[in-house]
């Protein structure tokens, strides 16, 4: 058991744990120091002493890596100092007072194996790199593994699980979908039931694209363009038009649910909407989404654009809202709530760090 | 609950790397007080903003040279943040002119680089400093160029990060005018940062909000136009809201706002040495006339006698005699039921002589 156990009161707040006196001091390294990495040492150094208090966790911030080095205090940087990194330029945390240049997360983890590994490197979904080789080398050291990047569970998912499980450690990945809305939670209580049918609007960039083609009455490229403006699509969207995003995302809740299924299984449609079909579809009384489904029985998964009614769960959800609908045979369960931000990410995040170390948390 | 000062730093005293860093040296001396420090753009830059959406993109370059340079005698890595922050001014397109998401997160870089450079300059003159952007702490809604910060869903934010900075015993800066509305950047309108300042010190419960800028405070009259006019020492908040909206002294219409809500405080408006104290109390007694105000309109200009003295039979009475006596001619005169002022309506061309006037009756 890597995780320390303090047996002095805690001298920053002055309460004890919750669970059974004392606070518990866990180890965290972040990898990956853009918006969501950002956030969350952000989010860690202002609600530190509350999660403190509420938890009996204390939550420090061993080491933070970006492309070009780390930044590494095996005591763990004050609040303070962590504000001093999010502070820095982009690949700049190794020219913090705590800088090591050039480190990779070899090097860190040669100086100091953390409890927690955050990964929160952008997502690639060709090679997967480097969330895969991230994810094995924390689960096979031992680190918990809590993600807001997608490629590796949605290329090397059951891999990714089996040596977590014969290394006894926690893999969390509720921030990869629906980070607002905990979507994975949920997922992972429906273990047991059959699957007829998975479908949902997991993507919301393409969701806040067609929602503005059609109040707006404007192209493509048009509404592609004002949803960068407000900055709501990325400077460079490919990701989510070309339909990777959502692909990524099915592949994922397929396999909470127990269906074996890779990124290259998705048969994938890039968003090519025209104004024209979505305006035929509004006359029929249709709506055009971007829609991510999973056909239970082995029927395999699809993302691209398709109708659903306007007046339904999933025609209802516009703008940057995420909706899925699941039909269990015994039940149809509906979910919608906010996709992403590096805010809800960031908290999805932190939810997942509690959770690996849920043993230590009241019941 | 912190006791303490909330001091906005306002762009009129942001102008040049010295002018940040001699409000730094300013606040070294009262920094055990401050509670968190609000700052505004550097001056001019919210106006350049503005062009360079309209279409002058050069000011947006501008705005980014102007602010590089400043951070680079700071520090190299400080001035690689300064211009990632401010990269989105160079890639400004003509959709900014009607979209008015695309503007307020136009707008709010100004302020946020004014944010870092505030920082750094507190850390060179040895106070420590934390950065706390305004996105992170202050919940925003409505119309995206004048939004309204929403209270509630701020405070439990706001009050983590100040109490960061408490534990840490550093100044926490926040920029001012900018607050986040389900993850994207709002405005409060032009005047904001003020409304933030105010907003953070009633829900932070701080003792008094100190809003810095390059005059003495607001005075009894425009002393260029009336070469006697004295800094008014105290008034109420109707008072100096009324000053506000006849034109005496520019405030956020909300500045007042979250004290009536929440815990009143105490605001001082003027120079470091030398200000105005707004107090939450409604009525001084007696009441009396604190000042002239005075703006255009058409050919007319409107004066205003503000003060909780003002809209009274007596005052009315004395107007009307010293006016007539230094034959000048009135359009109208009138006061509203509420409001501490007694507005009379001049021809341009008496106007002046019609302040000088006026101003005599200031204290009666």
């Amino acid at each position: 058991m890597k995780v320390e156990r303090d047996e002095a009161p805690n001298e920053r707040s002055g309460v004890v744990s919750p669970l059974r006196g004392g606070v518990r001091s866990v180890r965290v390294a972040v990898f990956g120091f853009g918006g969501v990495g950002r956030e969350l040492a952000r989010l860690l150094a202002f609600r530190g002493g509350e999660i403190e208090r509420r938890y009996g966790i204390r939550f420090l911030v061993v080491a933070v890596a970006d492309s070009r080095g780390a930044a590494v205090k095996t005591e763990g940087f004050t609040g303070y100092e962590l504000l001093k990194l999010v502070e820095a330029h982009r690949g700049g945390v190794s020219n913090t007072p705590w800088g090591r240049s050039g480190w990779s997360i070899n090097e860190v983890y040669d100086e100091i194996v953390p409890d927690i590994h955050v990964e929160a490197t952008p997502p690639d979904y060709s090679t997967g790199e480097p969330g895969l080789s991230h994810a094995f080398k924390a689960v096979r050291k031992g680190a918990h593994f809590v993600t807001a990047n997608k490629a590796p569970l949605a290329l090397k998912f059951w891999e990714i699980m089996e040596e977590a499980s014969k290394n006894d450690v926690y893999v969390g990945y509720k921030a990869t979908v629906m980070a607002g809305t905990p979507l994975v939670s949920m997922l992972r209580g429906l273990r047991g039931y059959s699957i007829r049918r998975v479908e949902g609007i997991l993507n919301a960039t393409t969701n806040y694209i067609l929602s503005l083609m059609e109040d707006k009455l404007v192209d493509l490229s048009d509404a592609v363009r004002i949803a960068v403006n407000d900055g709501v699509a990325e400077p460079d969207p490919r990701l989510d038009l070309e339909g990777w995003d959502a692909a990524a995302k099915i592949v994922i809740i397929a396999n909470t649910l127990g269906i074996r299924l890779g990124l290259s299984d998705v048969n994938r449609e890039p968003l090519n909407a025209s104004l024209k079909d979505v305006i035929s579809a509004a006359r029929r009384g249709f709506r055009l989404k971007y829609l991510a489904v999973l056909e239970g029985d082995g029927g395999g998964a699809w993302v691209g654009p398709g109708e659903v009614p306007r007046e339904s769960f999933l025609g209802m959800a516009r703008g940057v809202l995420n909706a899925v609908r699941i039909d269990v045979g015994v039940n149809v369960i509906s979910l919608s709530g906010k996709g992403g931000g590096v805010e809800v990410t960031a908290h999805a995040l932190l939810s997942d760090m509690l959770e690996a170390v849920r043993g230590w948390l009241p019941p | 609950m912190m006791e303490g000062e909330v001091v906005k730093l306002g762009g009129s005293i942001l102008k040049t790397l010295d002018s940040y860093v001699e409000a730094a040296s300013r606040l070294t001396m009262i920094k055990e007080e401050v509670v968190a420090v609000v700052v505004s753009a550097a001056r001019g830059v919210t106006d350049k903003i503005l062009r360079a959406c309209e279409d002058d993109l050069k000011a947006g370059l501008e705005v980014l040279e102007f602010y590089y340079a400043m951070a680079s005698q700071l520090s190299p890595g400080l001035a690689r943040r300064v211009s990632e922050v401010l990269a989105p001014l160079k890639k400004l397109n003509d959709d900014c002119k009607d979209n008015p998401w695309l503007q307020a997160r136009m707008l709010s870089l100004g302020e946020a680089a004014s944010r870092l450079i505030m920082v750094e300059s507190l850390e060179h003159v040895g106070v420590k400093s934390m950065s706390v952007p305004a996105t992170s702490v202050l919940e925003g809604y409505g119309y995206p160029l004048n939004a309204r910060i929403d209270y509630l869903g701020s405070k439990t934010r706001l009050l983590s990060a100040l109490r960061l900075a408490v534990s840490e015993k550093a100044v926490p800066v926040i920029e001012g005018f900018v607050a986040s509305s389900d993850g994207r950047v709002v405005v409060l309108g032009r005047g904001g940062s003020d409304y933030t300042a105010t907003a953070i010190a009633s829900l932070a419960g701080a003792r008094r909000v100190r809003l810095v800028t390059d005059v003495d405070g607001i005075y009894t009259a425009d002393p260029r136009r009336v070469p006697g006019a004295r800094v008014v020492e105290s008034m109420g908040y109707l008072e100096a809201l009324e000053a506000s909206r006849m034109g005496a002294k520019k405030m956020h219409p909300r500045t007042f706002e979250p004290h009536r809500l929440f815990k009143p405080v105490e605001v001082l408006v003027g120079g470091w040495d030398k200000a105005t104290r707004i107090h939450p109390k409604p009525y001084t007694a007696p009441p009396r006339v604190k000042l002239v105000a005075s703006k255009p309109l058409g050919r007319l200009e409107v004066l205003a006698l503000i003060g909780e003295g003002a809209p009274t039979p007596k005052v009315a009475s004395r107007v009307l005699d010293a006016l007539y006596s230094a034959g000048v001619s009135i359009k109208s005169l009138h006061a509203v039921s509420g409001r501490p002022s007694l507005t009379i309506m001049v021809d341009r061309g008496s106007s002046s002589k019609a302040l000088e006037v006026l101003h005599s009756l200031v204290g009666v």
